[in-house]
Order: C-alpha cells, then sequence, then structure tokens
C-alpha cells in the first residue's frame, strides 16, 4: 500500500513506517503485509470491523507483539531496539480501561506520569493535562466513582502525561457520547497542532472525517491509505452527481447517457426514489453537461447536485468492493 | 544518573500505589490486623487445658463377687472416669454406647479370682465409640491408667495385709532376741547345757520365722531388691543358718560361742527395727515407691496459647504476604495495566521491587501490630531480642512474598491465585509443626516442609520468643536464601511475560 502523502511525508519525516508487516498466531493470520508510512504531525484514523487486526497492528508498532515477519519502525527505530528513551517519546491508551479503582484521578496520573520517568516536580503537568481533558476539579475522586466518560479521559490524561511525540490511542472514543466523542478529537487536533502524530483505531467510519489520513482494515488486510476525501473518491471512482429528474429516461435515453462522455465508465445508477446517481470525474464541469443532456431531451431536472455520501456508506461500499474483488480473485484461481 | 533516578521514581511509584492501594480497603486493612488477632484472642479465651471426662458404664454380673469392688472404686477413679451406673446386660450396655448415650462402657471380669488361680490375667474390657484416633489414643491411654489404679489398689490391699503380718513377726523376733539373749548370758556365764538348750530353741524359732516372712513381706523384699537391699527374707536365712550353727556346735571355745550369739542377737535387733520401719511406711509410698516429676529449664511457664502464638504469626504473616503477592500480578495481567508495562519504559525488575518493597512495608507493619497485640494484649511471653524477632520477621516476609509471586506469575486468573494460596496454607498447617511435630513426619515428606518458609518461621520465632534463644543462623539464612532463590525465578518469569510475544 502507497503512502498516504508522499509530499507530507518528505517535508515532515515519516514517524510510523510498516513494509508488509505480518502477524500471525499459530496458523491465523491476524495482520497480513500491512505497508503504510505516517507523516509526523498527522493524525492517522485506523478504521475497520471489530476483529480486524487494528489492534493488534497497534501492539506490534508498540513493540508489544514481535512480528512474524515484515518490517516495522517508529521513530526511526524498531520496537525490538526500544531504548527507555523511545519509550518515554511514546505514549499509549489501551482499549480496554486499567487504571486503578481504588486510586484517585491525581494518583492515577501520577502513577502514569512515574512510569514515564516524569521529574517528581510534576504538579503543574498533571494538573496541566487533566485541565486538558476536563478533569480539573475531580482530581480527589475515586476512580470507581467517576463516570465512564470521565474513565477514557483519565485514560487519555494517563497518555499524555510525559508529553509524547507519538501517540497511540486504541478506540479511545468507544462507548461515549457523541458530544464527548467530538470534545475528544478537538483534544487530538489541539494535539497534532503541537506537532504530536496520533495514530487512532475507531469503529466509528464517521470519524475519519477528523483525520488527516484513513487507513481502512478488513480481515487484517490493509485495503486503502488515504485522506478522507481521497477515499470517498477512491471508492467511488470518482465524484458523484444526483439528479432528479421529472421522469426517468427510457431505456435507449439511458444508454445514450451511459455514453456519454461526461459519464465515467457508464456509471450511471438508479436509486431507490427514482433519481439518478451518475459518476462523473469532475462535479463542476460535469454538472452543467448533464443539466444540458436533460433538456435537450425534454427531461425537467427538479433537483441536481453533488453527493457527498457518508463515511459509513463509503466505508460498506469499499468492504464490498473488497469482497467482489476477492470473489473475481478465488474464481479466477479456480 | 538521570537514568537511576527515574528507575527510582519507577519503583517508588509502585510502592506507594501498593500501599496505598490496600489501605484505601479499610475492612481488608481490619481483617488483616484485626481478624488474626481476634481469631487468638477467642483461642486464648476459650481454650480449656483439661483432660475429657468420659461418661463410664460399668458391667458388672450381679452374682459377680468383683460388684463390691466396682461399687467401691468406680467412684475413685479420677476426674476422667464419671461413672454412670454399673449394669448386668452387654447388650444394654452396647447400645447405650452407639446412641452416644455414655463414652465408655468397661466389662468387668466376673470371676478374676478364678483366673488368677489359672495363671491367667483378668482382662477389663473397655468399649468406646470413637473415630478420632486422638481420642482413640487418648481412652486407650486413660484404661490403661485406669488399670494401674486398680492393680494399685490390689497391691495397698496387700501392702495393708503385710503391716499386720509384720506386727506378728515383729513379736516373734523379739522373742527370737530374747532367747538369743539367753543363750549369749548361758555361755558367757559357762553354763552349756542351759546355752545348748537357749540355741536350740533359737533354732526352732527362726525357722518359724522365715516360713512367716516369706509370704506377708514380699512387697517390702520386691522394694528392697529393686533397690539392691539385702532382703528381709535373706537376712533371715542368715541369721537361722547361723542359729543352726551355734545350736550343733559344742567344740568351738566357749567365747567364740557366746560373740556368734552376740551377733545373732544384734542381726535380730536390726530386722526388728526393718519391721518397724516397715510398719512405719505409707502404703501408698509402699506399693508406689517412685513417682516421677517433670521441670522445664525454661523461664517461664507457657500456656497453650502461648505456645500456639509463634506458630500463628508466623503463619498468617505467610498466608498474608502470599495472599497480596499472589493476587498482584495476576491482576495486573488480568485487568490489562500489565500492557501498559509492557508499552512503557519500566522494566520488569522495577515492577518487582516496587512491588515487593511495598508489600514488605506493608506486612512489616501488619506483623509488628499485631505482635504488640498478642504481646501487650494477650500477655504472650517475649523472652528474646526484639532485634532477633525483627530480623526473622523480616526473612519470613521476604520469602513468603517471594514465593506468593512467583504463585501469582503462574495462575492466569485471580481465583485460580487465591486457590493456590489456600493449597499452601492448607500444605503450611499440616507439614510446617503448626500442630504436628515433623518428627511424625515420614523423613522424604518432610522435604515438603522444608519448602514452605512457614516452617522456619514456627522454628525461628518459637526459639526467640519462648526459649529467648538467638535465631539459627543456618535455618534465618536458609529464610533470606530462599526468598533470593525465588525473587530472581519470579524476576525471569516477569521479563518473559513482559516481553514481546
Amino acid at each position: 500500500m502507497a503512502p498516504p502523502s508522499d509530499e507530507m511525508a518528505r517535508q515532515n519525516g515519516v514517524v510510523i513506517r510498516t513494509h508488509e508487516l505480518t502477524k500471525k498466531f499459530d496458523a491465523d493470520v491476524v495482520v497480513d503485509s500491512v505497508t503504510m508510512s505516517i507523516p509526523r504531525g498527522s493524525i492517522f484514523g485506523f478504521i475497520g470491523p471489530s476483529g480486524c487486526g487494528k489492534t493488534t497492528t497497534m501492539r506490534l508498532l508498540l513493540g508489544i507483539y514481535e512480528a512474524s515477519s515484515g518490517v516495522v519502525e517508529v521513530l526511526g527505530r524498531a520496537p525490538d531496539k526500544f531504548t527507555t528513551a523511545d519509550r518515554q517519546r511514546i505514549g499509549y491508551m489501551s482499549q480496554l480501561f486499567v487504571m486503578y479503582p481504588d486510586l484517585t484521578v491525581w494518583e492515577n496520573v501520577n502513577f502514569a506520569a512515574s512510569l514515564y520517568g516524569v521529574p517528581l516536580r510534576r504538579r503543574a503537568r498533571l494538573a496541566s493535562v487533566l485541565d486538558l481533558v476536563e478533569l480539573t476539579g475531580h482530581e480527589g475522586k475515586r476512580v470507581r466513582n467517576i463516570s465512564g466518560g470521565m474513565r477514557q479521559r483519565l485514560s487519555l490524561a494517563a497518555a499524555l502525561v510525559h508529553d509524547p511525540e507519538v501517540i497511540f490511542l486504541d478506540e479511545p472514543t468507544a462507548g461515549i457520547d457523541p458530544v464527548l466523542r467530538s470534545k475528544f478529537w478537538a483534544h487530538f487536533k489541539s494535539l497534532k497542532e503541537m506537532g504530536r502524530t496520533l495514530f487512532v483505531t475507531t469503529q466509528y467510519v464517521g470519524e475519519a472525517a477528523y483525520c488527516d489520513y484513513v487507513g481502512v482494515m478488513s480481515a487484517g488486510q490493509l485495503l486503502i491509505v488515504e485522506t478522507p476525501e481521497g477515499l470517498r473518491r477512491r471508492v467511488l471512482g470518482g465524484h458523484v452527481l444526483r439528479v432528479n429528474p421529472s421522469r426517468l429516461p427510457d431505456y435507449q435515453q439511458m444508454a445514450e447517457l451511459r455514453a456519454a462522455p461526461f459519464v465515467r465508465a457508464g456509471q450511471v445508477t438508479v436509486n431507490p426514489d427514482l433519481s439518478l446517481q451518475i459518476v462523473v470525474d469532475d462535479a463542476s464541469t460535469a454538472l452543467p453537461a448533464v443539466m444540458s443532456w436533460m433538456d435537450e431531451r425534454g427531461l425537467t431536472v427538479t433537483e441536481a447536485g453533488e453527493f457527498s455520501p457518508t463515511f459509513d456508506e463509503v466505508f460498506v461500499m469499499l468492504l464490498e468492493q473488497e469482497q467482489k474483488r476477492r470473489l473475481q480473485g478465488e474464481m479466477s484461481h479456480a | 544518573m538521570r537514568s537511576l533516578t527515574q528507575s527510582i521514581i519507577r519503583i517508588l511509584a509502585f510502592v506507594r500505589k501498593e500501599i496505598v492501594n490496600v489501605l484505601r480497603q479499610p475492612r481488608l486493612v481490619a481483617s488483616l490486623i484485626l481478624g488474626p488477632f481476634l481469631i487468638l484472642l477467642l483461642f486464648g479465651v476459650g481454650y480449656r487445658d483439661e483432660a475429657r471426662t468420659l461418661r463410664t458404664l460399668f458391667v458388672v454380673p450381679d452374682d459377680s463377687p468383683m460388684r463390691p469392688f466396682v461399687e467401691d472404686y468406680s467412684t475413685r477413679l479420677g476426674r476422667q472416669i464419671d461413672p454412670r451406673g454399673i449394669i448386668p446386660d452387654t447388650a444394654e450396655a452396647d447400645r447405650e454406647l452407639r446412641q452416644q448415650q455414655v463414652d465408655l462402657v468397661v466389662v468387668v471380669p466376673p470371676d478374676p479370682a478364678a483366673q488368677l488361680n489359672n495363671n491367667e490375667q483378668a482382662t477389663f474390657q473397655m468399649y468406646h465409640y470413637e473415630i478420632d484416633p486422638y481420642e482413640q489414643t487418648y481412652i486407650e491411654i486413660l484404661g490403661r491408667n485406669y488399670i494401674e489404679e486398680i492393680n494399685r489398689q490390689v497391691l495397698l490391699t496387700a501392702a495393708d495385709q503385710g503391716k499386720v503380718e509384720a506386727a506378728a513377726l515383729q513379736e516373734r523376733v523379739t522373742a527370737a532376741r530374747e532367747t538369743a539373749t539367753a543363750a549369749r548370758v548361758a555361755l558367757e556365764a559357762g553354763d552349756e547345757a542351759a546355752a545348748g538348750i537357749a540355741a536350740g530353741d533359737l533354732d526352732s524359732q527362726l525357722g518359724l520365722l522365715a516360713v512367716a516372712a516369706g509370704s506377708g513381706l514380699a512387697l517390702l523384699g520386691g522394694v528392697e531388691n529393686t533397690l539392691g537391699a539385702e532382703t528381709l527374707q535373706a537376712q533371715l536365712l542368715a541369721i537361722q543358718a547361723a542359729s543352726a550353727a551355734l545350736s550343733a556346735d559344742t567344740t568351738t571355745p566357749v567365747a567364740e560361742r557366746a560373740a556368734s550369739a552376740a551377733a545373732i542377737e544384734a542381726d535380730l535387733a536390726e530386722v526388728d527395727g526393718v519391721l518397724s520401719r516397715y510398719q512405719g511406711i505409707d502404703s501408698q509410698v509402699l506399693v508406689s515407691p517412685f513417682r516421677s516429676e517433670t521441670l522445664s529449664i525454661t523461664d517461664v511457664s507457657l500456656g497453650p496459647t502461648d505456645f500456639f502464638v509463634p506458630a500463628v504469626i508466623a503463619l498468617l504473616l505467610q498466608h498474608i504476604a502470599v495472599t497480596l503477592a499472589g493476587l498482584s500480578i495476576v491482576r495486573e495481567r488480568q485487568d490489562g495495566p500489565l500492557e501498559l508495562f509492557r508499552a512503557s519504559p519500566v522494566s520488569a525488575f522495577q515492577t518487582l521491587i516496587g512491588k515487593f518493597i511495598g508489600y514488605l512495608i506493608l506486612t512489616a507493619v501488619i506483623g509488628a501490630v499485631l505482635t504488640a497485640l498478642v504481646v501487650f494484649g494477650l500477655g504472650v511471653p517475649m523472652l528474646g531480642n526484639w532485634g532477633y524477632y525483627a530480623l526473622v520477621v523480616l526473612a519470613l516476609l521476604c520469602a513468603s512474598l517471594s514465593l506468593g509471586f512467583f504463585l501469582s506469575l503462574l495462575a492466569h486468573t485471580d481465583s485460580q491465585a487465591i486457590q493456590y494460596a489456600m493449597l499452601l496454607l492448607l500444605a503450611s498447617i499440616f507439614f510446617s509443626g503448626f500442630f504436628l511435630a515433623l518428627y511424625r513426619l515420614w523423613e522424604p515428606v518432610r522435604a515438603v516442609s522444608w519448602a514452605l518458609p512457614v516452617t522456619y518461621g514456627i522454628n525461628l520465632l518459637q526459639s526467640v520468643m519462648l526459649r529467648g534463644q538467638m535465631p539459627g543462623m543456618i535455618m534465618l539464612g536458609a529464610l533470606f536464601l530462599f526468598a533470593l532463590v525465588f525473587f530472581v525465578l519470579d524476576w525471569w518469569r516477569l521479563s518473559r511475560l513482559m516481553a514481546r510475544q
């Protein structure tokens, strides 16, 4: 899989790089030949269904798991060669809540700070990171008595307390309400603006919009790495116009429309609401051409414009395409 | 230098975290300290150092000559026998025993005299319904004591009878002495005829004396024989031999024969003295001439609670340390923090030593409070040096914590870790000498005992607390070595666990 943006990677330097990274547990291939490069100062969203290998990939990057084959580098070093100093530059928030319920919010963050060797004069730093995750005023509360959302924020604070350069967040927004999710992404954006690199896994496909790059994983394979907009285009094959004529073109007219030069590869489909979905190379130039073509054939257009599917829809389409491709591959082998 | 500082910061993080984590659970702290103390207190208050009293039923046929004897003695056999009646029917006694209405049934031999005449011992059969081997042993010992008491009563009767016989015998001795005096006086006066008559009388009197003394004074003879003294019987025989010689001798010069008569006179005076003393001896002393007296060279008298306290302290400290350490790592693994450790710069050594120090401080404080409560609260003696005591406790805690971490690293869930800790506790109760002395165990099985820190702990704490001795250096060294070996094993296991998978 090609790097998301060679230009950005060149400008900022690559922080995370893998090549043909594979992890097997006995005969099960959990991560299959993953290749990617993530530039410094970006948010990389790692999206895929549950059990597709996202967490395993993250653990390979952190050095918790050993790769079965392939290359992996974080901050220019393979995880098995990480020094204490390297690990101090990395922050990790795991998928499960792993703080101590009988310690207070402050004590938990303080413990995390100690693990990363933060000097003992650290009150200001702890206060600052708790402020960042909006836990100021809750320092003395025991963790067993705080809400799920506060626990997530506490985990995030523990991952950030030592001011790491690269931050791995494993489903940080899982199980929290949309308002808090939005706040989390605002935190991530502010961290990115501070020059940090974030590797974030999520099951919420819609969160892809917050990322600089999105990697979509399915069954251990990295299907695509793109910018959010590029992802839409790659999946849809171009821009999509949605046109709502007063009546549907007849069979002959539909064939002509598919053959029209502004239509990309004959991609015209009829939606359940009897509107037309037309894939074009460039929406801005194709839309007037479509309107003109309709007008010439006496078809009155009541509504027309560029259609922007949600990332959930894009994701489903991408998985369907992938499934189709695999089936074709299997049939050609047969 | 920075790296060392960071390393210390990480270790202290674990020390603090473990201490705070435990202290935040007041019920746990209370049960760790007050629980053991209350158990000891209850044991001390509730323990009764008294022999069990057995409800006893005697079976004697109505026409047995033993019946009056049993009626008389059944109430005089000590507090352990609580007589519940004398019945003739063995089947009824068996029924009562099976229904546990009585604890012991004594079937008295119906005609012991007939058995004795047949050169057989008469047997008292004692039936019980106990299943506890210790209770069975108790009843066997009690049965032996019971029979010894009956035998003693028989001997007492014989001794009293012997004294009556001794009084009669003494009269004969007095008469013989007078005859010997008459013989001596006649010889000294040169009256050979009178002397011959007196010597003849003396000889026949002494012959009768020897026969009479043969039966009645057997008991005294037995005692004297045991003591290595010449028996009365032998003495009388010797006097009789001297008298026979005097009676038959007519050729020896008179002066020499007079001297022989004087010697016989003196010997008879001695026999007279022996008989007087015999009558003055208490029959109880005669039938039981020896008794034992057990004296301890320890400076203090120890009660059963006192004896068990060092063992309980050792056992509890081991159990608390093993349980705390045993749950520690398995919970980090089960609940997820271990994954964070693996991604962080913290090392297996820092994790382990931090936890070790944290729990050592906690358990040492628990040990100190528990010790203060039992020594100053229950008044259990502390004869040794407090420094030695602290050293032994430290060694025991180090070994127990290392063992606890080892179990924690073997377990996959906290319930498994608790199960291991409970198994260790069970093994400690049976094999550490806690209630069974180690010599009672088959030698190869004793290897299990010496694989448990508590075995060393009990031994050392008993020496320091109850004997006031310095702890045995080999045992103390063994405990520290135990701690070191298991710590290294723990370190190796945790390093593997925290390594990349």
